[in-house]
């Protein structure tokens, strides 16, 4: 009497794995908890004419194969279904700790090893899990964090690995249940489709708005800036409040040198414009006692980076392309706005003078001239453009034409001047 | 040791951050991204608070953390420690509610800066990535601007001297990972390490304007003979070598401001134009002088001066010929610039020469007129129209010489009385007596006429009023 060879493994999942794997994922469903998937569908494809060939346009039909980056081996902007993925999993909880320890960001080392069932995910997702799915934990909400919103706080993990447990093999030699290697997510480009989802609170919050300390540190940021630009407005050194006696020579001796009793610069009979109510530079001001000084025909606070493109004493100026012709007076300034730095002359009664450039400059990076940091208690200087020599090669957005086309001034120096295609 | 905080330090590290602000990176659809920094040290208590008190909240990435690493005294750029460096500034006034500037003259200073201790800083900057792309973008934005440095300011004052320094890159770890990586993915990190010389300063004095208003320049005679005055001593010696004591001054050069002179007069002042300008003493022939004008006016000079005008308390002062000053105190006159209205300070006028009578007694500083004996009659006239004696210890400053028989200046015994002119003469109730002999004295007195309350004194010549008269440039000066 032949006894059949008592066997569990079998070449093909026979009715002993199926058996074995509906009780193994009966199991998940009655212990387990819910895991909301997110499913990573690909990584983005560049915008039109971007492509290259190590970062080519996204052709595979299978998206989850492509290869974003062919050089650097990243995929750093990825696609997700919109759509949630609900299944089941089991892992071990334990105790975190923040760590604090190197680069000022508050990491919690909380790497979790999630269990799930594979037939099961591959029936809900479509397929297996992956690395780079997203995992949100619903039955960690935080319902308290210390936050003015009324959303409660959900728990991000991002797969990173995925392997078969060994405790999740049968006796069937068949393995039943994944073992998911779970780091934090973090608020960052390969997650921003995730996180840049409404949060649901109606009023277009997104769930990084919520999630994330990026508008904090961006708040943070910002005002350590205003701080800076509060210590530092400009480059060089700020002389406005100071003031400069206009005076008539260069030493004690010749303080009165044409022998008419007046030490300082002050207007008399003999100056060209004498009716002060005339004169087009106080249209707009009071003339006062004051107004009896000549302007200085130089500055006294000289130094690195002093001029601010103003006259001394705060006397009044006109600006423009080209220099007033009509009503001129002696000591008048004007601030030619075409010269760059912008330059102030001062009218010595023949000749527009040089008096000083404007070279001070913000010392904030702006980072898009047309998208001014607004968050500053500084706005006028942090809508000022960095133009230094060196960042005027970087902020710069001119465009000039050329044989009647309009190209951007700023280029990369490796694209300049290439031949184009004909296409 | 008194509190002395000024966040030197402090402000280093914030100008820091902000040149490692406002990067960005950007993503595959286009989309620009700021780059956040912040102080890398943070208290974890704040840490908590940035994470709304829950692990739940997520971490941003990329970042930018800055901090301190280093900080070493630099004795390479050690100086003279004890080295005060003078700023002389005049600020506009502001208007009355102090919330805006003016274009006129405000308060002067004097700023005295004490030489700062020079520090190196080594900053540190980490910047965390997610990916090879977003490090490559934010490097390389960065790195460009360091070739091998860049300027860092922490001040825009121009007093601050210890402002301006320079950040020089260093030092670039491209990133902390392990290649290849192992069994975990850590955060990658990019450190990039900075050198910058930095100055820590004391506080600064702020003083009223201390400016020269006035330079003295003396030309001495060597004395007869050869070397017979120079010590023996040598140069370098440290010990007292005593140069000028015993030599005369040839001439005496003083320059002030605008070289005015000043009348002072009934209670004022009048700028009166500088004397004795040559322009050509070679060929010794003297040019006219440089017309001044007539009338200066003291606002124009005022503006010159170190501080502020304000009327009452600007003093204006005057040189004596003891070396003492007599001090006024100024106010414009209102309807003539030229013209300082002078409260005198009696305390610093020069007091009165006490004269006794004949007897030694009745010290007294004041003369009850001055007059002329040839046409005055010191009798007074009693009223049974007689004439009486004059009141014990009458005294008068004449004028004449009384060497005539006069009958207006008899004794009671009938003689007649004798003096000079300039002399003091009192009744002692008797007689006349000459209590200052104007053939004899020599030395400066003061007496002050009760008649009309100005001071007068003798010069060995005659009679001037005490300090009225003009004051050369030198002998006067203007306290703001």
């Amino acid at each position: 009497m032949n006894i059949p060879r008592l066997s569990l493994y079998r070449p093909e999942k026979g009715n002993d794995f199926k058996f074995l794997d509906r009780i193994i994922l009966e199991q998940f469903q009655i212990g387990g908890t819910d895991l909301f998937v997110h499913k990573y569908l690909g990584p983005i494809s560049p915008t039109d004419g971007e492509s290259t060939p190590g970062v080519p346009t996204q052709t595979n039909p299978i998206g989850e194969l492509g290869i974003q980056d062919l050089v650097l081996l990243e995929n750093r902007d990825r696609h997700y279904d919109p759509d949630v993925y609900v299944i089941r999993g089991i892992y071990t909880m334990q105790d975190l700790d923040f760590n604090l320890s190197q680069f000022g960001i508050m990491l919690n080392n909380d790497n979790i090893f999630m269990h799930i069932h594979l037939r099961n995910c591959v029936e809900v997702l479509g397929r297996k899990i992956m690395s780079g799915d997203v995992l949100e934990l619903p039955h960690l909400i935080d319902d308290y964090a210390l936050d003015d919103t009324t959303v409660a706080l959900k728990r991000f993990y991002v797969v990173q690995d995925v392997t078969r447990a060994s405790n999740g093999f049968s006796q069937t030699w068949y393995p039943h249940i994944l073992r998911l290697k779970c780091v934090p997510m973090v608020d960052t480009q390969e997650f921003s489709e995730i996180l840049n989802a409404d949060a649901g609170a109606g009023d277009g919050t997104t769930i990084g708005d919520l999630m994330s300390t990026y508008n904090q540190s961006i708040a943070i940021n910002n005002s350590i800036v205003a701080q800076a630009e509060a210590d530092a407005p400009l480059s060089g050194y700020n002389t406005a409040q100071y003031y400069v006696i206009p005076t008539r020579g260069t030493s004690v001796d010749y303080l009165d040198s044409d022998g008419d009793g007046r030490i300082l610069d002050t207007w008399d009979a003999g100056d060209d414009h004498t009716d002060a109510s005339n004169d087009p530079m106080n249209e707009d001001h009071t003339v006062d006692a004051s107004m009896i000084l000549h302007s200085p025909s130089k500055d006294y606070y000289i130094g690195y980076l002093t001029g601010d493109g103003k006259p001394p004493n705060g006397a009044p100026y006109t600006f423009g392309i080209t220099f007033p012709t009509q009503g001129l007076v002696t000591g008048q300034f004007h601030l030619r706005t075409d010269y760059f730095p912008n330059r102030l002359f001062r009218y010595n009664g023949t000749s527009w003078i040089k008096f000083e450039d404007d070279v001070r400059m913000t010392l904030t990076n702006t980072y898009d001239k047309n998208t001014p940091n607004t968050n500053s208690s500084t706005s006028t200087y942090s809508t000022k453009i960095r133009e230094t020599h060196k960042t005027s090669f970087i902020n710069n957005n001119n465009t000039t034409t050329i044989a009647g086309q309009i190209i951007q001034e700023r280029q990369a120096l490796s694209q300049v001047l290439k031949p184009r295609a004909d296409n | 040791m008194q509190y002395a905080y000024d966040g030197q330090i402090k402000r280093y590290l914030t100008q820091f951050m902000r040149l490692m602000s406002n990067f960005s990176y950007k993503d595959a659809s286009g989309n620009l991204k700021q780059i956040p920094v912040r102080y890398g040290n943070m208290n974890r208590q704040v840490a908590q608070i940035l994470n709304k008190n829950s692990e739940n909240t997520m971490q941003t990435a990329p970042f930018i953390a800055c901090y301190i690493k280093n900080m070493e005294v630099a004795r390479d750029r050690t100086q003279d420690p004890t080295y005060v460096g003078k700023m002389n500034i005049r600020e506009r006034a502001v208007d009355e509610m102090g919330n805006e500037y003016l274009n006129i003259q405000g308060a002067n200073y004097t700023i005295e800066r004490i030489m700062p201790t020079p520090f190196n800083l080594t900053f540190v900057a980490d910047i965390w990535t997610t990916n090879t792309d977003q490090k490559l973008q934010i490097l390389e934005q960065m790195l460009v601007l360091f070739n091998p440095s860049i300027e860092l300011q922490t001040t825009d004052n121009y007093i601050d001297w210890t402002s301006l320094t320079t950040l020089e890159l260093k030092e670039l770890t491209f990133s902390s990972r392990q290649i290849p990586q192992g069994v975990e993915q850590d955060v990658d990190i990019a450190t990039l390490s900075f050198y910058t010389p930095i100055w820590i300063t004391p506080p600064a004095k702020v003083k009223k304007l201390g400016i020269i208003t006035k330079i003295i320049a003396s030309i001495f005679e060597e004395p007869p003979g050869t070397a017979a005055g120079i010590p023996n001593a040598n140069y370098d010696d440290t010990g007292e070598i005593e140069f000028f004591p015993g030599r005369n001054p040839i001439s005496i050069n003083v320059t002030t401001l605008g070289n005015m002179s000043v009348l002072i007069l009934d209670n004022t002042a009048k700028l009166i134009k500088p004397k004795n300008i040559y322009s050509n003493l070679n060929n010794n022939s003297v040019n006219p002088p440089v017309n001044f004008g007539v009338n200066p006016t003291w606002i124009n000079l005022l503006d010159y001066y170190p501080g502020k005008f304000i009327a009452g308390l600007s003093q204006i002062r005057l040189l004596k010929h003891d070396g003492n000053e007599i001090v006024g105190y100024l106010s414009l006159n209102p309807v003539d610039d030229s013209i300082m209205q002078i409260n005198f300070d009696i305390d610093t006028v020069p007091l009165n020469t006490l004269l006794v009578d004949s007897n030694g007694l009745n010290p007294r500083g004041t003369v009850d007129a001055i007059v002329n004996p040839q046409t005055f009659d010191p009798r007074p006239l009693l009223p049974n129209r007689s004439l009486g004696w004059p009141v014990n210890d009458t005294r008068y400053l004449i004028l004449d010489d009384l060497t005539q028989d006069t009958e207006a200046w008899k004794n009671q015994d009938n003689s007649y009385f004798h003096a000079n002119s300039n002399d003091i003469i009192q009744w002692d109730g008797t007689k006349w007596n000459t209590i200052f002999n104007s053939l004899t004295a020599s030395s400066p007195t003061y007496i002050t006429n009760s008649r009309t309350g100005i001071q007068y004194v003798w010069n060995t010549e005659s009679w001037t009023k005490s300090y009225e008269g003009i004051y050369d440039p030198g002998n006067w000066r203007l306290i703001l």
